[in-house]
């Protein structure tokens, strides 16, 4: 089998989250391979050859490869996704209930109820399938770990929406809102998101530090 | 040797060839090979999990260099690494010590 043959199977049978990190660090490997096989009098063709049957059977070589990473990275996912709900929950939903003045009204208007109680359903929603994810990545099951971030992700996303109108609304009907009270924990909700990004761009770009050919 | 009769020596020998030099892939197979005399004539891509294993562990750490022209990732062994590395070995030299005793 040649090298692009070679790593077309590979990529084909690796799990999505380890192609990356594995596919250039193989191609190199086989590279160097090919290249000794040819200064001992191989022709090029027969040194690729060499090179990927010394590497190992590629179905094998996949599924020993892939494991490993897909664990780490499906782990490092599932835990991010929970500390990103955990965290958003405090500053969107626990501090302005507890904060803001108290409202002028005696029975809270049955818009914001209905927006409260859609805000924390979504929340439960995103929890459970953070959750979910997580459980997910510390077992056998870790390959479906992926589809359940995307739907954790689409659910934090729908519940940080839900619970800005609840603000936005209950803000409008209080005038002695002070503004670090709307300030606050949108502030600290943006710092929170864009620690959370830092970090998984961290752990992205070192998955990403491809060779340049 | 078969890759069967190495499982679970891998990581040891791995370590013990980065103790001496950081290395690429390529590089820590030809110098598993070359320093057993050819006895470990492993599947090359078997070495790459237990590098992966290591690296979580945090007993090897990687990173991208270029290397005779190209950019490859060159291995190396962490502090930790050199300790666990240390026990390993104890383990390792009082196990074979003791295999001797009996099969000679």
């Amino acid at each position: 089998m040649t090298i692009d043959a070679y790593l077309v199977a590979l990529e084909r049978l690796l799990p999505r989250i380890a192609r990356l990190r594995v596919l250039p660090e193989v191609r190199e490997h086989l590279r160097d391979a090919a290249a000794a096989h040819r200064a001992s009098g191989l022709s090029p063709l027969d040194a690729e050859v060499a090179a990927t049957g010394a590497f190992g059977a590629v179905e094998d070589v996949a599924r020993r490869l892939g494991a490993d990473l897909a664990v780490r990275e499906s782990r490092l996912a599932g835990l991010l996704a929970v500390a990103t709900t955990v965290f958003f929950v405090f500053p969107l939903y626990v501090v302005p209930e507890n904060t803001l003045p108290p409202a002028p009204w005696s029975e809270k208007p049955r818009d914001i109820a209905l927006l409260q109680d859609v805000a924390l359903a979504s929340w439960i929603v995103a929890c459970l399938l953070a959750a979910a994810a997580m459980l997910l990545a510390w077992t056998r099951w870790f390959r479906h770990t992926a589809p359940v971030l995307a739907h954790a992700t689409a659910a934090i996303t729908g519940a940080t929406a839900v619970t800005a109108a609840v603000a936005v609304r209950w803000f409008s009907l209080t005038p002695a809102t002070p503004a670090w009270a709307l300030a606050a924990p949108l502030a600290l909700a943006c710092v929170v998101a864009c620690s959370a990004a830092a970090l998984w761009a961290r752990s992205s770009s070192r998955r990403l530090a491809v060779p340049t050919r | 040797m078969t890759s069967d009769r190495l499982r679970g020596h891998v990581d040891l020998l791995l370590l013990s060839v980065l103790e001496d030099e950081q290395a690429h892939g390529y590089r820590l197979a030809e110098a598993l090979r070359m320093r057993s005399g050819g006895a470990f004539d492993l599947p090359e891509g078997t070495i790459y999990p237990s590098l992966y294993r290591l690296e979580r562990n945090g007993l090897v750490a990687s990173r991208w260099e270029r290397v005779d022209g190209r950019r490859r990732r060159v291995y190396r062994v962490t502090s930790r690494g050199t300790t666990e590395l240390a026990r390993r070995r104890d383990d390792w030299h009082t196990f074979a010590r003791a295999i001797e005793a009996v099969v000679a």
